[in-house]
């Protein structure tokens, strides 16, 4: 896709490179203003920005009616 | 260093951040090398087991004034520049690292009081306190944002 390292990236997004590093190994998630920026910078719809791992093996709260 | 070589194409918030971390480092090294003489004062005596100097004498109150006026009237804004310019990531770094700052100040520092009210240590220390906050928010943010 882009050749680019973490510098050039965190360069492009104005953050820092431990900010892009944390971001790639799912330590932060990132804000809207910052996917928002990162979908336009890699032409991709913002949500898959966001990948949802639990969304396969999270509960169905609304029929175990969970209290809280 | 990355840094300096992309100068030109950082933002304003990048330079603004680098800008006042580069104050604060030199505001520091002029504080310590104000303080060198009574820290060595101090040292000199903790190494050689003699008792320790009288805090009021060692300082002149000329120059602790200036230095409570550096550090108020100086680093307060420079601090506040800098958190204008963090970003997220480094945001919230701070922010966990002053959180769990605060619980081991209540937690360290309440134990040493409840200790000390069993004769079992000596009263609290507001410096050793204020270290304590502080090496932990340091040890925190650093992890948070560079582990």
């Amino acid at each position: 896709m882009h050749n680019w390292s973490q510098a050039d990236l965190a360069l492009r997004l104005d953050v820092s490179r431990q900010a892009v590093n944390a971001i790639e190994t799912g330590k932060h998630d990132p804000s809207l203003p910052l996917a928002f920026r990162l979908a336009r910078l890699f032409d991709m719809p913002i949500e898959a920005i966001f990948d949802d791992a639990d969304a396969s093996s999270s509960p169905n709260l609304e029929a175990k009616g969970s209290g809280n | 260093m990355s840094i300096i070589k992309n100068w030109k194409n950082l933002s304003a918030r990048r330079k603004t951040y680098w800008v006042t971390l580069g104050c604060s480092l030199l505001l520091g090294i002029a504080l310590g090398v104000a303080l060198f003489d009574s820290a060595f004062e101090i040292g000199h005596s903790v190494g050689s087991g003699d008792p320790l100097p009288d805090p009021l004498l060692s300082l002149s109150p000329a120059l602790a004034i200036t230095m409570v006026v550096i550090l108020n009237l100086i680093l307060w804004p420079i601090t506040w520049l800098w958190h204008r310019s963090v970003d997220e990531h480094e945001e919230q770094a701070v922010l966990w690292g002053g959180l769990i700052a605060g619980y081991a100040l209540i937690g360290l520092g309440g134990s040493w009081v409840i200790l000390n009210w069993a004769g079992v240590v000596p009263e609290i220390s507001l410096g050793a306190t204020i270290a304590i906050f502080s090496f932990v928010w340091t040890g925190v943010w650093a992890y948070k944002k560079f582990i």
